[in-house]
């Protein structure tokens, strides 16, 4: 059952990338699984003590993303996020500037 | 490099929620010209794989798979699946959520799906653990670069491990709870191992999608018993780093590929009393090391969705 045709085509990891509430890159986070280190902390802000809820705990990012005032504006976070790893491995800070080349060396 | 031989595969669970109640507000509160004219962008489920296919120049199709808290999987399920079929040589594939906000927060909590341990965050998210009361939200990205073999041997790239198969099913049981029978959880391992030409008995580590809510560890644990046995080392990295939603499924992939790479199973953080109905070896307090011939890890999402990824060695 669900056997595929052989192709003859193996798949490969070369590149790995990450931003997380255990560090800013993999071998920060990979660092931090390997510690059983936790990346939460306590959510003390205005909107979870004025509604009164009762998980006031979250895992933010150890590190802001790296990107500029105009990035920063113009993605939603989740984006933000997303563009980390490619922007890093292009050893630029700003997303605007990567023109990432996936054939080069990995993350 | 050619574009055209280029894909990008990133998908989220939330997406750009965030931004949409900001700028709802903004609406209200300040009027037409208070909105940004980025609002769709920021807000649409594709926008970070668009703007990551932007970056990279990646032509030969840019995805955004959603299947909520297994979203960074299937996207790496999806790329595989892209080189496979000779659409692509290169794939970025991952996942990525941010959304520690109000509404978001509210949808959870009124789910009762969070830890309420506020007294220490730290030891909150509990996966396996005997006082397991659910998960903590998190936020956070992880991307892969897949590529044929031989494509990346032809360049000289170093690859950290291979992505032997894939398997992606659905509980088609209940829109949020898991199928307790874990069927739908059993023939994603399956699909997994068939399509990687695996048995059983070579998945030396699993990486638990395992988000300490009370059914849901119980379910994944009686699944991975019944079609692996009780051998495999386990771990369920969402003690460390909570759940990440759509980017959980990609960081969990990398932590796999590593574990594999460097025989070492991180411990699950926070696992200090493991609940008796697990019945599975998951490691705690210390890494394990262990050789490591192939493992796998698992994501689940509210809908029923569920991915399993296989890696071997190289």
């Amino acid at each position: 059952m669900n056997s595929l045709p052989r192709t003859g085509i193996e798949v490969v990891v070369t590149g790995v990338g990450a931003t997380t509430p255990l560090g800013g890159d993999v071998p920060a986070t990979w660092r931090g699984l390997l510690d059983g280190r936790s990346g939460a902390s306590a959510l003390d802000t205005e909107w979870t003590r004025d509604h009164g809820f009762p998980v006031r705990i979250a895992a933010r990012l150890a590190a802001e993303p790296e990107l500029d005032y105009v990035e920063l504006k113009r993605m939603d976070r989740a984006e933000q996020l997303a563009v980390v790893p490619p922007g890093r491995r292009a050893g630029t800070r700003t997303w605007a500037r990567t023109r990432w080349n996936p054939s080069g060396a990995a993350w | 490099m050619e574009p055209e031989r280029c894909g990008v595969v990133i998908g989220t669970g939330i997406g750009g929620a965030t931004t949409l109640v900001a700028q709802h507000d903004a609406l209200r509160d300040r009027g037409l010209r208070a909105v940004s004219p980025q609002l769709i962008p920021m807000v649409m489920p594709n926008g970070p794989a668009a703007l990551v296919g932007l970056a990279l120049r990646a032509r030969a199709g840019v995805h955004a798979p959603m299947s909520a808290c297994a979203s960074g999987a299937e996207a790496i399920a999806w790329a595989w699946r892209m080189i496979m079929a000779g659409e692509a040589d290169v794939v970025a594939a991952g996942g990525t959520d941010a959304c520690i906000t109000p509404a978001i927060m509210a949808g959870f909590t009124r789910a009762r799906s969070m830890s309420t341990r506020n007294a220490s965050p730290e030891t909150a998210s509990r996966p396996f653990d005997a006082g397991r009361d659910g998960f903590v939200l998190g936020e956070g990205a992880g991307v892969v670069v897949l590529e044929r073999a031989d494509f990346a041997a032809a360049r000289g790239a170093k690859a950290y491990g291979r992505l032997a198969g894939v398997g992606m099913s659905n509980d088609a049981h209940h829109i949020t709870a898991p199928d307790p029978d874990g069927a739908g959880q059993a023939t994603a391992i399956t699909t997994a191992l068939c399509r990687a030409g695996l048995a059983a008995a070579d998945i030396g580590h699993v990486n638990a999608h395992a988000t300490a809510t009370p059914l849901g560890d119980l379910t994944e644990s009686a699944t991975i018993r019944r079609v692996l046995g009780d051998g495999p080392v386990v771990t369920a990295p969402k003690g460390a780093l909570g759940h990440l939603l759509g980017g959980s499924g990609a960081v969990e992939a990398i932590a796999t590929v590593l574990s594999v790479r460097d025989g070492l199973v991180p411990p699950t953080a926070n696992l200090d009393k493991l609940d008796d109905r697990i019945g599975l070896d998951v490691v705690a307090g210390a890494p394990r090391e262990v050789r490591l011939t192939a493992a796998i890890s698992n994501s689940f999402g509210f809908g029923g969705h569920n991915v399993t990824l296989a890696f071997t060695g190289v």
